[in-house]
């Protein structure tokens, strides 16, 4: 049991004095024992992670495994990920696919299976009566899926449909486009295209699975009606006699960095898609808390956020509006999105740029700073507040290679970030010489690039705008 | 009917064909003891409190709903209610501003010149520039993030509300330390509210249907068909409102709108998590009983959709991929034929073992997604709605000639036990998966009380549901699938 951190920490924002209730001070966050998961690892190298929750008869339970796309050689790019999906819908173990589909359908659970960049999962959901059959179905899609040739086929099949239909939105493109160029000439600014599709089959299923799709450094989470004793039974029954391999799985190089550039895409689109950004900082425990909050303030933190505020409140220029540094472990990223009229996305870029420099040159306020560590602080709690977010936490903090103790000084770490490292993060992730611009939308909103583009920082107003085209991806 | 949970208990008597009835005994019982715990207070003014005690953080979820939404709206004023629950994130009259009275006072000046522009009137050169000048002034009061902040200063967690065309709906999760605050906010929000950049949010909404809307090959198929649909009912119209009818809305009918349906009665407060019944309600009845209740109900439509003599069909052309809506008019709970037609509407569509996911997508790769929709609304008759998504090559019309030819099969077909037991494990299933979070339980209680003046009216529908028979099945598909009846929408391809 781990009594909650939040209650060392007192914060009275608006002070006692006031009896109006418009001053009803912000009190601490009240303590609380966290329940705490029992864990356990078998000899091949899995954890498991187990919380009984008995509120609801169900179970669900997630095996993650340790590799991703970013593992696998650039030519067989969005393989894996294709693999995954198809892990659950090619049938598994003695059921062709029309059977798993129909037994799942009668004990109306859920199976799902999907890779990414650095992980993948297979996970179930499942009345708690039903957990025997349905984990040995959820086993028999991790390790023998049956991949067969005509679910492939019809997965390909809509995998072209949906490719197709890529150009329906702005907001597609300019993110295809801005990953395509920031990423440039690495594994990371691949684009699925149709003929890629084409060339997959189910041998480069089957290879993907034998090499990726292994016990080694493999969680399994579990949840919910479930007692220590059927967990470990079916956990040892299922999984015990699963070989780990030795095979030794790297990741790509850190990609370089992005270079600038100011490219219009045009579309039939009345509201115009808008990506400012660059290749960013990776993932460092050092600048967590720092990026945390620079994030908060500048433009993931809904209307609390300057970039928010100013495009969206005090503009009334777009709906949508935020902006921030996402980080990976291998790469990260800076982009500030917006999705405004034509008319109006010269300007929303503009004073876009604004918001960045004033972060850049001038010092966050005190109370600015002050507001934006009460909310990650007083909000922490929400990280804690349920059997599966307890779980996810803890699974977090490993998948992304935080110490274990991560949250033992999370507090305090929080409350260390000055205003002078805000700045820092400004300064050091986000290079206007480099920044790269691409806008979606019609004949207005190229009109308005053109005519604001004198008004952004010379580095890129001295940018001629370059006109792509867009076919299943950017033709930069 | 379909929510986010539905609560239910289970009466029905076990056939042989249930071979799976543990499980919903078992799915019963925890249903019916939660229903034991939720508790349902109706203060004085006639607002109601719903209250269940869950989970061991010190956290809560606090949905506020009203009973408005574009259901409501006159004609030409379409997109108000949305426009009002922008306006309520903007703060009070202690909130939000550094000088209310000057503000005040700035505010009038500016509406009449607003309201002019809003009549079509130009503006004076001199009335410009005197509207600059109090935009600037304006500027100079206001404390923009002021509002926001003290809710996230509080760690307010997935802070938002939504407007559809029945219901309004204001959500947050807060610690429990928040508690007061939150109830008191809320009932200042109604009590007080201040219309800052009502003009500015305008354009901001303008915004929000480009992209839900104008750019969106579903959501113009979706706003053409209800369009179609519907000859004079309401629920024709969208719940963003039309662009030229958002552009000419004023700030004063905005309010005058909202004097008319946020009154108490008309009113449902959830409280979800840790809450103390007895305390917590005493601190809802201090700041939520200020609120005056209101000799005159909040006003109801009176149109009656037209009879419909024929099928009626619209064609829209977009930068997109063929998509077609087809709706049939049908009656909503407490009409018996609601469950029958959403346990017939799984058998159809419902998951990857339904009839036409099989046949169009599956087996014959003519659609890339089949599903339905049971939509706009529930308070009125709506539609059920089947959504076809033709794969290339096959075209909308080939693809509803092969489902026309399916649904008469369907209509004479004989229902196999494992597709009624799939279609009520789903309901059951889905239903129980939203009870694990504090947020979809609140908003879905508020959401029962509201539509049907009972949240408990959500547990006879499953009732029903579960007691649905396989003739229920074909009496249904024979009854409302028919072609006199519906309203086909095609988005084509624009060349």
């Amino acid at each position: 049991m781990k009594n909650f951190l939040i209650i060392l920490i007192c914060i009275s924002f608006f002070g006692c004095t006031s009896q109006t209730p418009q001053d009803l001070p912000i009190t601490p966050v009240k303590s609380f024992d966290i329940p705490e998961p029992i864990s356990w690892k078998l000899e091949n190298g899995i954890k498991v992670f187990l919380m009984e929750d008995n509120e609801l008869p169900f179970v669900e339970g997630t095996l993650y495994i340790r590799s991703g796309y970013l593992n696998d050689s650039s030519e067989n790019l969005g393989i894996l990920a294709a693999m995954g999906s198809q892990m659950r819908n090619g049938g598994a173990g003695d059921l062709t696919a029309d059977q798993l589909d129909l037994e799942l359908e009668k004990l109306s659970a859920n199976i799902g299976s999907s890779f990414g960049a650095e992980d993948g999962s297979v996970s179930f959901s499942c009345l708690n009566t039903d957990l025997p059959k349905v984990f040995k179905f959820f086993t028999d899609v991790t390790r023998k899926p049956r991949f067969q040739e005509d679910r492939i086929a019809l997965w390909k099949s809509l995998q072209l449909q949906k490719i197709k239909s890529r150009s329906e939105k702005s907001t597609t493109i300019s993110r295809i486009g801005f990953n395509q160029h920031i990423f440039k000439g690495s594994v990371f600014s691949e684009v699925t295209t149709s003929s890629r599709i084409k060339g997959m089959s189910r041998a480069d299923f089957v290879r993907a699975h034998n090499k990726f799709v292994r016990p080694n450094d493999a969680i399994i989470t579990l949840i919910g009606s479930i007692k220590e004793h059927e967990a470990r039974d079916l956990v040892d029954k299922y999984f015990s006699d699963w070989k780990p391999t030795n095979e030794k799985f790297t990741l790509p190089p850190e990609p370089k960095k992005s270079e600038g550039g100011l490219f219009f895409i045009k579309g039939p689109f009345s509201q115009s898609a808008a990506i400012i950004g660059q290749t960013g900082p990776k993932r460092d425990l050092d600048s967590f808390f720092k990026i945390k909050l620079f994030n908060s303030l500048f433009g993931f933190g809904g209307s609390s956020s300057k970039l928010v505020m100013r495009i969206r409140e005090d503009l009334g220029l777009a709906y949508v509006n935020y902006g921030g540094i996402a980080t990976n472990t291998v790469f990260g990223k800076n982009y500030i999105v917006t999705q405004t009229k034509g008319e109006s996305v010269g300007e929303a870029i503009y004073e876009s740029l604004n918001v960045l420099e004033e972060f850049q040159t001038e010092l966050v306020s005190n109370e600015a700073l002050e507001d934006a560590k009460r909310y990650a602080q007083n909000s922490y709690v929400f990280l804690f507040d349920s059997p599966s977010k307890i779980i996810n936490r803890k699974l977090s903090l490993i998948l992304q290679d935080f110490p274990p103790d991560f949250d033992e000084s999370y507090l305090s770490n929080l409350h260390s970030v000055s205003r002078e490292d805000i700045m820092d993060v400004a300064k050091q992730s986000w290079d206007v010489n480099s920044l790269v611009i691409i806008v979606v939308g019609d004949d207005k909103a190229y009109e308005s690039l053109k005519a604001w583009k004198q008004k952004l920082p010379p580095e890129l107003s001295s940018q001629e705008i370059q006109v792509v085209e867009f076919d299943e991806k950017v033709l930069f | 009917m379909r929510l986010l949970f539905i609560v239910f208990i289970l009466t029905i008597h076990f056939s042989p064909d249930y071979v799976f009835c543990d499980a919903l005994t078992q799915t019963s019982e925890t249903l019916a003891e939660l229903k034991s715990k939720v508790v349902k207070v109706t203060l004085d003014n006639g607002l109601r409190v719903i209250i269940y005690r869950r989970g061991f953080a010190p956290v809560f979820a606090g949905s506020v709903s009203v009973g408005v939404g574009g259901v409501d709206e006159p004609s030409g004023k379409t997109g108000i209610s949305h426009m009002l629950e922008h306006m309520a994130f903007k703060g009070t009259t202690t909130l939000g501003t550094k000088n209310y009275r000057k503000e005040k006072s700035l505010l009038n000046e500016l509406e009449i010149f607003m309201q002019k522009e809003s009549q079509g009137l130009e503006l004076s050169i001199d009335d410009k520039s005197k509207v600059q000048k109090i935009r600037a002034d304006l500027a100079n009061i206001w404390d923009n993030s002021s509002f926001d902040k003290a809710y996230s200063n509080r760690g307010a967690n997935s802070q938002n509300a939504t407007t559809s065309i029945d219901i309004t709906n204001y959500y947050v999760e807060f610690p429990k330390s928040a508690f007061e605050f939150w109830v008191w906010m809320e009932s200042e929000r109604i009590l007080d509210p201040v219309y800052r950049q009502f003009y500015k949010e305008r354009d901001v909404v303008q915004e929000e249907r480009r992209m839900r809307t104008d750019d969106s090959p579903t959501g113009k198929l979706y706003e053409t068909f209800l369009n179609t649909a519907f000859s004079i009912h309401p629920y024709r119209n969208p719940v963003i409102g039309y662009s030229q009818d958002v552009s000419k809305l004023t700030a004063t009918e905005t309010r005058e709108f909202q004097e008319k349906y946020y009154q108490p009665s008309n009113i449902v407060v959830s409280l979800v998590g840790d809450i103390d019944i007895d305390k917590d309600l005493d601190v809802v009845k201090k700041y939520f009983g200020r609120l005056k209740s209101s000799p005159n109900p909040p006003p109801r439509t009176k149109a009656t959709e037209l009879e419909q003599l024929g099928q009626k069909e619209v064609t829209i052309y977009f930068s997109a991929l063929p998509n077609t809506l087809v709706g049939y008019k049908r009656p909503v709970y407490p009409h018996k034929d609601d469950a029958a037609l959403t346990v017939m509407a799984e058998i159809l569509t419902g998951g990857n073992v339904s009839r036409l996911y099989k046949k169009f997508v599956r087996d014959e790769r003519i659609a890339s997604s089949v599903s339905y929709l049971e939509a706009p609304g529930a308070r009125y008759d709506n539609l059920l709605a089947f959504n076809l998504k033709p794969k290339t090559p096959t075209t909308n019309d080939e693809l509803i000639q092969k489902f026309d030819k399916a649904i008469e099969e369907f209509k004479k077909s004989k229902i196999a036990d494992d597709e009624m037991l799939i279609a009520k494990r789903d309901i059951a299933l889905n239903t129980l998966s939203g009870l694990g979070s504090n947020l979809n339980i609140a908003n879905a209680l508020s959401y029962g009380e509201i539509i049907y003046n009972n949240w408990e009216a959500t547990v006879d529908w499953c009732e029903e549901a579960f007691a649905v028979t396989k003739e229920d099945v074909i009496r249904v598909a024979n009854k409302y699938l028919i072609s006199r009846n519906r309203t086909i929408a095609k988005l084509e391809t624009k060349k």
